[in-house]
């Protein structure tokens, strides 16, 4: 394009200067003699009386931008007059209108402020587009300088390379080691392979719910919450769940990975190793969720449960979700939740006296860690102005930055130091998050999370759905991650050498016993499902309706029960005189009944598949021993139909 | 080494007949032995070497921008945090790897040795033997009481600043001494890589060879032909040639480019030749990832046949059928026609997402079925869900033109027919459907070219899930939806090429054969 207008204009100067050789042409005839010397008005030895020069000229020494980076840089200078300045743009994803923006345009306000040498070309990128958008830019050479990302993407985004350079500049040389020190455990979120892409501005994590009233009623001191062991964190659950059937100590989605890294980092252990090598199969991830499992499970007496005689209830409500749980809480049924800063403004509304605070120290006292999601800024390698992006990501990210944006917009901050600013110290949304978020873990920037989530959710299914053991539960997850990441196994996905692997389709699922995998012989009876189909036996279930046909207008209900369901009620439904309901059942001789509302055993003529007519009677004369066979084909004999017709049609 | 020992001791004689502080724990003398390199094409780093001092629990290390011979006479640079030293170090029997700092965190790059500062800081003196790096203890280094001396690339000096660094080792106690320091300057010039500014020479050199090439044929003919009517023909259509020439005929030659080269998200801009290979790898072994002896290729192409000819057969039937319910006298033909159109009218787009809501576990579906069938979800409900609601999208513009062409055959035919008493199939059979075929034939042949390349229904509505192994196509994707994973989500440019060339050569085989089968290119009015 430049090089367009240039043409252009060297074109139209050409036709001007012959226009103007035309018309000057008669105008100077006169000669004059020639005086060497300096004929640059600008030199210090510029000779007015010259004419022709003669390359004498001497400048004086040319201050002026000597930054190559800066905008308004002179090759020329020998002097810098500290005139740079720095044209920067920034593309920044809070929402229009939103408190976020407000506080950014602060901030935006307060660089600008005390920089007065940069120029600032911000422009917004809604947050689901920014990433692609980057992506693409950089590719094309007009990245913005500056720009807003969560850390989760930056080790993606950073493995995009642009002729060999990643597209991502690594900030690690531009920060003093005390600058780095500031950000504490967060920068490990945004820091791949030693790089680190990005400052952390602000973040998010989970913490400890705690509901005042469940906790006053069962007499529990909470005063000191923030500083209580494990244990009695524990022993103030195990009794809160003791006041009654229906109260529990604790509720949280033990079945969700996100919510399952704090007690692994509890117990010592790490998603990643150092070299990002995966590291779920850990005696750490086996501890915790043995854990969790006394927690829902209880345990009994001689145990290493809180009471006096070893023992422990279960504290945990099973099958809580992200859906009840908050639910329980606002009802006042369990006295502690886990659950992040998201759900605070909707338990507030529901006027629950509750309080938030950090989770204890494990058993092995560390801090239970969360996973912290965080948002920071980055800076494009292919800026112009490197250094001065730097100072600005450094300011956007700094402290003043994360006190303003935790004022205006509630953004945790996450550098510690924050929360001791007075400001944030009073405001106990921010500052009660905030001390939980400061002890967890940067979410890892590896572009490998991503094969994490859904082995690890697999895995808890396994192990509080399945009964899997969790060791084995630990070894199918790294497997799965493994395989997933593409990356050799370090387990034995096939321990017991029955050729199935514990993961993937086809899973085996005891990988400990080499008689037990998919498509295995499986005799029935032995209690154990060695074809893993989930049953003892070949599941050759087949449905069976059974039926009573009756014209007894006093029978309004009619329950079948019978061996097939362990003798336990099941209402049939009524199609005029026909009541049936239908069951599943698998191989085997099943004896079975009716009953009336009453209770009655209901007839005695039973009627089999091809319309034979028995009777099925026991020994005191009642029906209820009519009976049916599941051959292990699948083909039903015997009596599904029971006949029940009223006395008087009998009679008659 | 024997007078620098004796030099810091009478330093350290000195700083105490100085001080005159009798207690047990004194200041440790300042470090008096350092050497300082920026030369090491370090970006915005310096490469910085010390001798310990006896008696130090630590070492505080200070930036300035000016020089200094006691701390109150520092300026900080700008990247120093106000009232703290830039980085330390701390001295301590060797602790075991401190197991709280991860490795990411170990920002400052230092080692330590039991031999004095080494002559040449040069970048790889380290690899030299007594070189040992320290453990860390919230980012900074520890290192242990018997090392004489450490190296440490500074971090943190911007680049073509003078930045001055003194070192003030620290006693048990906290004291230190800040006067007689050994205070050095250095600067940084190295820069950090910076990507190429993207290239478009070829790309305009590409478009004017097309540009200029087409002109010049128009030209040439422009001269050769006999007419002056065909003459102005050529002008006319040159304008419409260079606009596709440009906006397709050059990125189509661009994509057949690409797919021989490695280009990829990784390497951009520096792809190189690498001949059939990314046609290869479409059916290697290394891109079985589950290891059913197919990368993919096979299913997603049976999986893009079905779709395409389930999507378009349907189209076609429920077209003609209803095409001919509207023909047939039905009442209220308009409101018929209205109704119908209503699939057709509703942007694609907005249907698909309906869908999407109505046919989720927790959707509509379900609900008004009280079933709880994961639609989107289970393989073979997937597949059907979406070949249902492309059918539902498409059969009403099939029913539109085939009704129009119904329209279009002449009445008198049937009349004919009746007369002679032919009965309503021979009478579809022999008359309708003959005189339908120049119309459906196109129909037929443009459908399928869409629909095998339909994009939008399949990546709204499952993305091409669910999936089945990391790497591999997910069970309703089809090629171009898979194609668009590997291009636009794994970045692997070169690959996605050769699938789009194959899909492309796919498409060109598939349309010739059909127009030859069908005769379709001869049918003339």
């Amino acid at each position: 394009m430049d090089n367009k207008i240039l043409s252009l204009l060297l074109s139209m100067l050409m036709v001007s200067m012959a226009a103007a050789g035309c018309l000057g042409g008669d105008d100077d005839d006169t000669t004059t003699t020639d005086v060497d010397g300096c004929t640059d008005s600008t030199a210090t030895n510029y000779n007015p009386d010259a004419t022709v020069d003669d390359g004498t000229c001497a400048f004086p020494p040319v201050a002026g931008c000597m930054d190559s980076e800066a905008s308004n840089y002179d090759a020329a200078a020998v002097e810098d007059d500290g005139s740079c300045t720095y044209s920067l743009t920034v593309w920044h994803s809070y929402a229009l209108d939103s408190t976020e923006e407000e506080a950014f345009n602060n901030v935006i306000a307060a660089f600008e402020a005390s920089h007065t040498n940069y120029v600032l070309d911000v422009q917004y990128v809604p947050f689901d587009d920014l990433k692609p958008q980057y992506v693409t830019a950089a590719q094309a050479g007009s990245a913005p300088d500056v720009f807003r990302l969560q850390n989760d993407a930056l080790g993606e985004v950073a493995a995009n390379n642009v002729g060999g350079v990643s597209i991502i500049e690594d900030l690690a040389p531009y920060m003093t080691p005390a600058e780095l020190t500031s950000y504490g455990s967060s920068m490990s979120g945004v820091t791949v392979n030693g790089e680190i892409l990005g400052l952390p501005q602000s973040g998010d994590s989970l913490a400890l719910y705690y509901n005042k009233d469940v906790l006053d009623a069962v007499g529990v001191d909470y005063g000191n919450i923030s500083n209580w062991t494990f244990t009695e964190f524990y022993t103030a659950a195990v009794t809160a769940s003791m006041a009654s059937d229906d109260h529990w100590g604790l509720c949280f989605p033990y079945k969700a990975a996100y919510q399952f890294w704090p007690w692994l980092t509890g117990y010592g252990g790490a998603i990643f190793d150092d070299s990002g090598n995966p590291t779920i199969n850990s005696a750490s991830t086996v501890s915790a969720m043995q854990t969790i499992q006394l927690a829902l499970y209880g345990q009994p007496a001689g145990g290493t449960g809180v009471l006096p005689d070893g023992s422990s209830p279960a504290v945990l409500k099973a099958g809580c979700d992200w859906g009840n749980m908050e639910d329980m809480f606002k009802d006042n049924e369990v006295a502690f939740i886990i659950q992040g800063p998201w759900a605070y403004s909707g338990i507030e509304a529901s006027n629950v006296n509750f309080g938030h605070t950090v989770m204890p120290l494990s058993v092995l006292e560390i801090p239970f860690s969360p996973f912290v999601g965080m948002k920071g800024w980055s800076v494009s390698s292919g800026s112009d102005s490197k250094a001065a992006a730097v100072t600005l990501t450094k300011y956007l990210s700094g402290y003043d930055s994360q006190v303003e944006f935790a004022k205006t917009a509630k953004l945790l901050p996450v550098m510690s130091s924050v929360l001791d600013h007075p400001d944030v110290a009073s405001d106990s949304v921010v500052a009660g998050f905030g001390a939980q978020m400061a002890r967890g873990f940067g979410a890892p920037a590896y572009a490998a999370m991503g094969a994490v989530w859904g082995p690890v959710d697999s895995m808890l299914a396994d192990v509080f759905d399945n009964g899997m053991d969790p060791a084995d539960a630990a070894r199918k997850a790294q497997a799965a991650i493994e395989k997933a990441l593409g990356i050799p196994l370090t387990v034995d996905d096939d321990a017991d050498d029955d050729g199935f692997s514990i993961d993937g389709a086809d899973a085996d699922c005891n990988d400990n016993d080499a008689t037990v995998y998919p498509g295995a012989d499986d005799p029935e009876g032995d209690g154990i499902d060695q074809n893993c189909d989930g049953i003892d036996g070949v599941d050759v279930s087949v449905s069976v309706t059974l039926m009573v046909h009756t014209d007894d207008s006093m029978i309004t209900a009619v329950d079948f029960k019978g061996a097939y369901a362990g003798w336990s009620l099941s209402a049939g439904t009524q199609d005029g005189m026909m009541w049936s309901v239908d069951i599943t059942v698998n191989p085997g001789t099943y004896e079975w009944g009716a009953q009336d509302q009453d209770g009655t055993w209901l007839g005695t003529m039973g009627e089999d598949a091809d319309g034979n007519v028995a009777e099925c009677t026991d020994d005191t004369g009642a029906g209820a021993n009519c009976s049916f066979t599941v051959a292990a084909d699948g083909t039903v004999t015997g009596i599904m139909k029971i006949h029940k017709m009223a006395m008087s049609m009998s009679a008659a | 080494m024997k007078g620098q020992m004796a030099g810091i001791s009478a330093t350290a004689l000195l700083a105490l007949l100085l001080l005159s502080i009798p207690t047990a724990q004194a200041a440790p003398p300042p470090v008096s032995e350092a050497s300082i390199d920026g030369d090491v094409d370090l970006n915005n780093r310096v490469r910085y070497a010390f001798q310990t001092v006896p008696e130090a629990a630590g070492y505080d290390i200070y930036y300035s921008t000016e020089t200094f011979s006691n701390l109150t006479e520092i300026v900080p640079t700008t990247s120093s945090v106000t009232g703290f030293p830039d980085a330390w170090i701390t001295v301590s029997q060797e602790p075991a790897d401190d197991p709280s700092t991860q490795e990411t965190l170990k920002f400052f790059r230092c080692w330590w040795s039991l031999n004095p500062i080494p002559d040449s800081l040069a970048a790889d003196f380290q690899a030299e033997e007594g070189w040992l790096e320290p453990t860390f203890s919230v980012g900074m280094p520890v290192i242990p009481p018997d090392a004489v001396s450490v190296v440490c690339d500074l971090p943190g000096i911007v680049r073509g600043q003078e930045v001055y660094v003194a070192t003030v080792a620290i006693g048990e106690d906290g004291s230190s001494v800040d006067e007689g320091l050994e205070v050095l300057s250095a600067i940084t010039i190295a820069e950090s890589e910076r990507p190429p500014d993207p290239d478009m020479t070829s790309v305009y050199i590409a478009i004017g060879v097309i540009v200029g090439g087409l002109c010049l044929t128009a030209i040439v003919l422009y001269f050769l032909s006999p007419s002056r009517r065909e003459r102005s023909g050529y002008l006319f259509v040159l304008p419409a040639i260079l606009l596709l020439a440009t906006l397709t005929f050059y990125p189509v030659g661009y994509g057949i480019y690409l797919s021989f080269t490695d280009e990829s998200a990784e390497n951009y801009g520096e792809g190189e030749f690498v001949g059939l290979d990314n046609y290869e790898l479409l059916f290697s072994d290394e891109r079985d990832y589950d290891g059913d002896g197919d990368p993919g290729f096979w299913r997603t192409f049976t999986f893009t046949l079905i779709w395409t000819f389930g999507c378009v057969i349907m189209h076609m039937l429920l077209g003609v059928l209803f095409a001919m319910l509207l023909e047939s006298g039905i009442i209220g033909k308009v409101a018929w026609r209205t109704i119908l159109l209503i699939p057709w009218a509703v942007p694609g787009y907005i249907s698909v997402i309906m869908w999407r809501g109505m046919l989720n576990r927790f959707g509509w579906v379900n609900g008004v079925l009280t079933s709880d069938i994961d639609y989107l979800g289970l393989d073979s409900w997937a597949k059907f869900s979406v070949i249902f609601v492309n059918i539902w999208m498409g059969f009403s513009f099939m029913t539109m033109t085939t009704s129009g062409a119904l329209a279009g055959i002449p009445k008198d035919m049937y009349e004919a027919a009746n007369i002679d008493g032919v009965g309503r199939y021979h009478r579809f059979r022999h008359l309708t459907l003959p005189q339908l075929m120049p119309a459906l034939v196109p129909l037929s042949l443009l459908g399928m070219i869409w629909t095998f390349n339909l994009f939008h229904v399949i990546f709204l509505m499952t993305g091409g899930g669910p999936d089945r192994f990391y790497g591999e196509p997910g069970v309703t994707d089809i090629l171009v939806t898979f194609v668009y994973d590997v291009a636009f989500i794994n970045g692997e440019y070169g690959l996605g090429a050769a699938w789009s060339v194959i899909i492309f050569l796919m498409l060109i085989v598939f349309s010739t054969a059909y127009l030859v089968v069908t005769k379709a290119g001869e049918v003339d009015g």
